[in-house]
């Protein structure tokens, strides 16, 4: 294994993301598997258990925060610094926008603020001693979720391009929908195209669009949907579902689906009001169903019907990506003046 | 070994204030006088791996602080000065991803460099802040405010250590109370897991549940809310031809408590400590016990406090820690020297490590005579003066000054000049270790110099005797034994004269 291996692949969705990072790690080499939310390090976790029967001991899955804190913030001693005994995830308007010295950092009560957290380490402990320790533990690190990195914590991923430990991102540009650590103008400009997110990546890591393009989840229909309507282009490597994406707008088929609990809805947001089988586009990242009902807002309903959701801001665009690309079969949309909220 | 304790950090700990002591990874002996910190170290590393606040609260922080600490606190109380009781065990192990929780910055070592471990810290607790100083200021400060005061458990990551993560197994085997309940139940426990599983103590919990079910007690014990209640565990008791291990000998007690910790998991990398395994053991079981100490000890640490120089030196004289006023250790000592008191006769190894002052005589005659010459020079008892008589039964000299060397103990050795010129024993004196010799070739032995300096005492002594001298030189304790009853004063050599003064002054 070649420890300076640099690699970032771009991802579709249901690509096989997870199944590929899974079989990358081995028993043979110390691997890190870090990701963005609790959902997908469950996921990743399950998946490690479901191929050696349980997490190895040369295997850690975490999510990014937990492994900042845990594993760069407290194990190192800062001098002069507050002790630090938890971290905070603030509001960005909550954060003291013009505190200096540790007060940026650290919260009177010992909370470290978990988007400055990064730079926290970065600024007081140092590259140097952060990729020391991570190469005394680990041969390899991958990153599941890789453009969800925002902030200071695409500063990590940029600082492990010159690691001597092998590094593999894996991510979806297109479903970059939240920043890990959106603080200020701090790498703001960094997702707004992908000509510039691919630039600055490839300047550390060898570019990767070939293995993830298909996607195995999504049938040929839903993939064809997303390329032509979205303008996100997507291959399927799937045979075909049988059925076009479709829009219900009678009563009668809306409460059918909404009543069908093998149906999975996806809301823009509010899902817990809706008293049925439903999720937030932003939080169903990562998940698969047999059968996906998008809920449409006005919003994205009118421009469905005008034919222009390749104009969806950029951020509700992915998340509306995101949402579409979860099924391995049927595609259904209902706008949401159709469902009843409690 | 894949992990070990490599050192133990103890600060304002018994009777520690700081001292680090670099343990070996296998063999660790204890010995020291009675309260020197044996026991201490044995419980430092216990209390620290087993990440119990309760344990530590069962002690109390009282017990557990060093008590010179507390006194120069309370001349100036203050609030930043309370003072910490901290133990850290300093560990190897393996760069492996499991292990990162135990690695990093956060230890009380000087220098901000990155190592494996565990600490447990007793400190005042930040949340109660406001009180503790309005108890300091409102207070004479008689009373030291430990009740401010909690213990927490960490890794050197700074990460929560609660013992359910250790990061060795550990026992410890206390000999010292062996003849109360707990730790007989503890040796009935330890044995019942040793032979069943997890899953299989579940099964015989459950049975035996279903058996307890079907007995009932008449309704009159109901109505008084009388119930049968019994766990499984607190029932069991092994016997042996009949007889329970409660009416055996607190012996047999210890040796099937080591046996049964020691046979317990063999093969996987634990810590052992055990507390005066010697306890009640005659020279055979002790025999037996060391000899069983031996053989499990592979891919096991091993930390002993003992008392007796049987198991120092047969457990390796090289392994062992002299508990004083600082901990030394014995590992640079010369292997032949270890080796030498491994084979030698052993019974006084350990009074010459304790003594500050030893008197090394060639044999028998001397050491029945030596006190008896203390007395007559300097006026006093050589336990008032601190001094231990040793004999060397024809033993190298040699091997006892360099132990004497290492502990900084002040050794006379009387000789016989055996009508050899002095040279002989030049390189190995300095100014705490000395030789002492007749100067006179024809005084070439103990006898000829006692019988030519009192010609007119020895000859009524041995009045009976053709030869007084021959007599002596054929019969040396007897002979010493017969002057020493016989309360006459002799003239003590002049060399001896010399050795007595130079030891005491």
């Amino acid at each position: 294994m070649d420890r300076r291996l640099k690699r970032a692949i771009l991802a579709v969705a249901g690509s096989g993301k997870t199944t590929l990072l899974v079989n990358s790690v081995s028993l043979n080499k110390r691997c890190l598997l870090l990701t963005y939310t609790d959902n997908n390090a469950d996921n990743i976790r399950k998946a490690i258990i479901q191929r050696f029967g349980c997490i190895p001991d040369n295997v850690m899955v975490s999510t990014w925060f937990s492994f900042v804190f845990c594993f760069l913030v407290k194990p190192f001693r800062v001098e002069n610094c507050p002790p630090i005994r938890w971290m905070l995830f603030p509001k960005p308007n909550e954060v003291p926008r013009y505190a200096r010295g540790f007060e940026r950092f650290v919260s009177k009560e010992g909370g470290i603020y978990h988007c400055r957290s990064f730079e926290f380490v970065k600024q007081y402990i140092g590259e140097k001693k952060i990729l020391n320790r991570i190469s005394r533990f680990f041969d390899a690190v991958f990153i599941d979720e890789a453009q969800d990195f925002g902030g200071y914590d695409f500063d990590f991923i940029e600082m492990l391009g010159k690691a001597d430990f092998s590094v593999t991102l894996a991510g979806d540009f297109f479903q970059h929908t939240y920043d890990t650590s959106h603080d200020g103008n701090k790498n703001q400009s960094l997702h707004s195209d992908l000509e510039k997110y691919r630039k600055q990546v490839g300047k550390y890591y060898e570019l990767d669009e070939i293995s993830l393009a298909e996607s195995h989840r999504c049938p040929p229909e839903v993939c064809l949907f997303i390329t032509e309507k979205l303008g996100i282009s997507i291959k399927s490597a799937c045979s075909a579902c049988g059925c076009e994406p479709q829009l219900l707008e009678s009563k009668t088929a809306a409460d059918e689906v909404i009543s069908n609990d093998s149906i999975q809805k996806l809301f823009y947001n509010n899902a817990p009001k809706y008293n049925c089988n439903a999720m937030n586009w932003g939080a169903c990242k990562g998940l698969s169903f047999d059968c996906v009902c998008v809920v449409l807002n006005k919003t994205t309903y009118n421009l469905y019907k005008q034919d222009r959701l390749s104009e969806l801001n950029q951020v509700t665009k992915n998340k509306f990506y995101v949402a579409c690309s979860r099924t391995r079969g049927q595609l259904i949309f209902l706008p949401d003046s159709l469902v009843v909220s409690t | 070994m894949e992990t070990y304790i490599k050192a133990i950090h103890l600060i304002n700990f018994r009777k520690f204030t700081d001292a680090t002591i670099t343990v070996n990874s296998g063999m660790n002996i204890f010995v020291g006088d009675n309260g020197a910190g044996k026991s201490s170290i044995l419980q430092a590393i216990d209390l620290a791996l087993s990440g119990s606040a309760t344990r530590v609260l069962s002690y109390g922080f009282d017990n557990l602080m060093n008590v010179e600490t507390i006194e120069k606190w309370k001349k100036a109380p203050q609030l930043d000065t309370l003072p910490k009781t901290i133990i850290e065990l300093i560990l190897e192990m393996t760069d492996s991803p499991k292990n990162q929780y135990f690695h990093g910055e956060q230890h009380y070592g000087a220098a901000p460099t990155a190592a494996y471990g565990i600490k447990m810290v007793c400190e005042p607790n930040p949340d109660q802040m406001e009180e503790l100083s309005e108890a300091i200021r409102s207070e004479q400060c008689n009373t030291f405010p430990f009740s401010f005061y909690f213990v927490s458990f960490s890794t050197f990551s700074n990460a929560a250590y609660t013992g359910f993560k250790k990061p060795v197994k550990s026992k410890f085997i206390d000999n010292a109370c062996t003849n109360t309940t707990k730790a007989l139940r503890n040796i009935v426990t330890d044995t019942y897991q040793n032979v069943f599983g997890e899953r299989e103590r579940a099964q015989n919990e459950h049975n035996f549940a279903r058996h307890l079910n079907q007995f009932s007690l008449p309704q009159m014990a109901k109505e008084r809310g009388l119930v049968v209640s019994a766990e499984l565990e607190d029932l069991l008791d092994i016997r042996e031809s009949g007889i329970s291990l409660s009416n055996r000998g607190e012996g047999a007690i210890n040796i099937a408590k080591t046996e049964s910790t020691l046979v317990r998991d063999s093969g996987t990398s634990s810590v052992v400590i055990i507390e005066e395994p010697e306890n009640h053991l005659s020279p055979v079981g002790l025999r037996k016990l060391v000899n069983h100490i031996n053989r499990e000890t592979a891919g096991r640490q091993l930390f002993i406090a003992t008392h007796s120089s049987y198991i120092t030196t047969r457990l390796g004289l090289k392994h062992a820690f002299f508990v004083g006023d600082t901990v030394k250790s014995f590992n640079d000592l010369n292997e032949d020297t270890a080796n030498f008191f491994m084979r030698a006769p052993n019974d006084n190894l350990l009074q010459f490590i304790l003594a500050k002052k030893v008197v090394l005589v060639e044999g028998a005659a001397e050491y029945i005579l030596m006190d008896e010459f203390i007395l007559q020079i300097t006026g006093r008892k050589s336990d008032e003066l601190g001094i231990w008589i040793l004999s060397l039964n024809n033993l190298s000299f040699q091997r006892y000054f360099e132990l004497a060397n290492k502990l900084g103990i002040k050794v006379a050795a009387i000789r016989d000049n055996d009508k050899k010129t002095s040279d002989w024993y030049r390189d190995c004196v300095d100014e705490a270790k000395k030789v002492f010799v007749d100067s006179d070739l024809k005084r070439y032995t103990f006898e000829v110099c006692l019988y030519s300096d009192n010609k007119n005492t020895l000859s009524k002594i041995f009045a009976s005797k053709q030869d007084p001298l021959a007599y002596m030189l054929a019969n040396k304790a007897e002979a010493a034994l017969l002057i020493l009853k016989s309360n006459e004063k002799l003239v003590v050599p002049s060399y001896i004269q010399e050795a007595i003064r130079w030891i005491v002054g």
